[in-house]
């Protein structure tokens, strides 16, 4: 059981914000989906949730045709960036509707979620702080049970107690309930140990899908003086450096003569984050 | 299952509005009461149609709101466009209630009016059974006026919903074109039929009086049957050229 | 237990090793249950697929086991085998950075073994 993406792209007049972008997302996994701001992954979660449809390919719900399905969609749930509740619904309004057009919706664990993050479900979204709205569609998304459940920056406005909650919650949830959890964003740091699959994400073209255990053992860092470094590097396939002053760092793909480390180097694991930074070109813009 | 939730909630949330009407109208009728009875002259007679009117108005504005916000909510919850289109039209018969509640409170306040003054123990009459010449007992003459009633709240909230699904499907350059033009037509229309003296005898522009053709089938007598035939071809001509709009929208920020 | 986590090797191997170490420290003896998956990863938020691999090195090394329907438990002699593979690994871990640094500062082996010996002494 999956959901396939099959040669998905879309084209908003002459820019192409997802470029024929292919990729499995299995049921039961928690997923990062990572890209920089505008790499086409709203585009994307917007096409598997219906909610933008494609220029061309198809998306399948568990072999089922995406759009326009009502069938395939009660397995989706996408918590979005952009509010789509109307203003004046509160949290409480806003699970009991959910409830109703997901039928796995459990509206306790909605409320006991709410109350964790001290949200006052009564409140209408429109007067809540961005912060608290980002929680009240998270609290929608996870009560919602949805088999495949995709969050669009799930931690917009919310300060770093809030967001090691969130994460909590997710983790837990998955523990308890196994499904597809698929966190998009492009603050990796935070979420890097959650995952377990990523899909990498650059203008609009998928550049990497993997576990992220793989994706780490694909290569490693090593650090020391630069031209000890340079030197090392030679014949290796290096995706990207880093410099402190002479202190120098580089990131080398594939594990050819590892055994050779000169004195004065030292070795390390890739981590999500800057592996990330290289795949995606470079620093600028990135947080 | 996505369906009928989508029309439960759409029945919901109008319902709710007509039942928060009809309790909020209990004011301004007992001040017409009041003031019928001070001033021994009926404020609601079997003519009036100000109730008639504001949920006329309401059921144009039940239209407007029943596009953007609700065909957001359902994206949200994984409708398909056409479930979401599909639950408006079996939302219709909203209207039917709209009208039933005009109708059970209009002629109870023209039943109390007349009592209260001397003028008391009058046949029972109705305006739209007086305006399409209808003929008829009691029972009859009121299924007959919700019937009118549902039919034009139908077509106005189809109206309505075609409106909006035209206008939040445009980017804001085009939706002030569009309004510059309709105004400029209808504006153009006024001074052309004046200029042309075209006026008909009623003294309207040709082009009201076209409608007003169409709608009832006449200018000074109204055909029931042609206003029901073109109430439900209006009905049908909005809900359809809004289907075609509502097949690949999506939401506009 | 207090995990922290220093980003210098996978993730699953530190759990593996802040495991050990807190078995070692007697703060899971033998024969008692350890947290389990779900409660680990909860607490660290950390996917339960990662702290299981890292859980699994442990039952590999017949440090931890499965009990049926219970959870993992610390084998009966697993402080021992600890020591030992820490001892093995003492050299590794400990001595050979030290001497590499200390070549870096320039220490000769004696200095390093007043070091050690004065260091000591230092302490009381």
């Amino acid at each position: 059981m999956s959901i396939e993406i099959k040669n998905v792209t879309k084209k908003f007049g002459k820019t192409v914000a997802v470029d024929a972008i292919t990729a499995k997302i299995d049921e039961e996994k928690i997923y990062g989906i990572l890209g920089r701001n505008g790499a086409g992954k709203s585009t994307l979660l917007n096409i598997i949730s219906n909610r933008i449809i494609a220029t061309d390919g198809e998306v399948l719900v568990d072999g089922e045709e995406a759009v326009e399905n009502n069938s395939a969609q009660e397995k989706v749930f996408l918590m979005s960036e952009v509010d789509m509740y109307p203003q004046s619904m509160n949290t409480a309004e806003i699970l009991k509707w959910t409830s109703k057009f997901y039928p796995d919706t459990d509206i306790e664990k909605g409320k006991e979620i709410a109350k964790r993050f001290t949200l006052d479900i009564k409140k209408g979204i429109g007067q809540l702080s961005t912060g608290y709205r980002t929680i009240a569609k998270f609290v929608a998304a996870i009560a919602s049970n949805a088999k495949y459940t995709f969050l669009d920056e799930p931690v917009l406005g919310l300060d770093a107690n809030h967001r090691e909650l969130l994460y909590k919650i997710i983790v837990e949830e998955y523990a308890e309930n196994p499904r597809m959890i698929a966190v998009a964003t492009h603050i990796i740091e935070e979420v890097a140990g959650l995952l377990e699959e990523v899909i990498i994400i650059e203008k609009g073209k998928v550049i990497e899908t993997d576990s992220v255990e793989n994706l780490l053992s694909r290569g490693y860092g090593v650090t020391g003086k630069a031209e000890l470094v340079d030197g090392f590097c030679a014949n290796k396939n290096v995706i990207g450096t880093e410099s402190i002053g002479s202190l120098k760092i580089a990131y080398i793909l594939g594990h050819d003569n590892i055994s050779e480390i000169p004195d004065g180097l030292e070795i390390s694991p890739l981590n999500l984050q800057k592996l990330f930074i290289v795949l995606t070109g470079g620093e600028e813009e990135v947080k | 299952m996505k369906l009928k939730a989508a029309v439960l909630y759409r029945y919901e949330k109008y319902l709710k509005v007509i039942g928060l009407f009809a309790g909020l109208l209990i004011i301004p009728i007992i001040g017409a009461l009041v003031a019928t009875k001070k001033n021994n002259y009926p404020i609601f007679d079997r003519y009036s149609l100000y109730l008639a009117g504001i949920c006329a108005v309401m059921s144009f504005v039940f239209g407007i709101t029943s596009y953007k916000p609700i065909f957001k909510f359902f994206l949200q919850n994984g409708v398909s466009r056409q479930s979401t289109h599909a639950s408006f039209i079996l939302n219709l018969p909203v209207c039917v209630v709209l009208a039933a509640v005009e109708c059970l409170i209009h002629n109870t306040v023209v039943l109390i009016s007349n009592q209260m003054l001397s003028s008391a123990n009058k046949p029972f009459t109705d305006a739209f059974a007086d305006i399409f010449n209808y003929q008829g007992g009691v029972l009859k003459i009121l299924v007959m006026h919700i019937i009118i009633e549902s039919l034009a709240f139908m077509m106005l909230m189809s109206l309505g919903y075609l409106l909006s699904a035209v206008f939040s499907g445009m980017k804001h350059f085009y939706k002030v074109l569009v309004i510059a033009v309709l105004a400029v037509i209808i504006i153009l229309s006024f001074i052309l039929s004046a200029v042309t003296d075209s006026y008909i005898s009623l003294g309207m522009p040709a082009w009201i009086a076209f409608i007003l053709y169409f709608i009832f089938g006449g200018l000074g007598n109204f055909y029931l049957n042609h206003f029901i035939s073109s109430m439900i071809i209006l009905i049908i001509l909005f809900t359809s050229i809004s289907h075609l709009l509502i097949r690949k929208a999506i939401v506009r920020k | 237990m207090n995990f922290r986590f220093t980003g210098d090797k996978p993730i699953y191997i530190e759990i593996a090793e802040q495991l050990e170490d807190a078995i070692f420290t007697d703060i899971y003896p033998e024969e008692t249950q350890i947290p389990s998956t779900t409660e680990l990863s909860v607490s660290l938020s950390i996917n339960p697929a990662t702290v299981l691999k890292g859980m699994n090195i442990l039952v590999d090394g017949g440090i931890i086991y499965k009990k049926r329907g219970l959870g993992m438990y610390v084998c009966t002699g697993a402080v021992e085998k600890i020591r030992q593979k820490r001892q093995q690994g003492f050299y590794e871990s400990y001595v050979a950075p030290l001497l590499s640094e200390a070549k870096k500062l320039g220490l000769d082996e004696n200095e390093i073994i007043s070091l050690i010996k004065g260091g000591n002494a230092d302490e009381h």
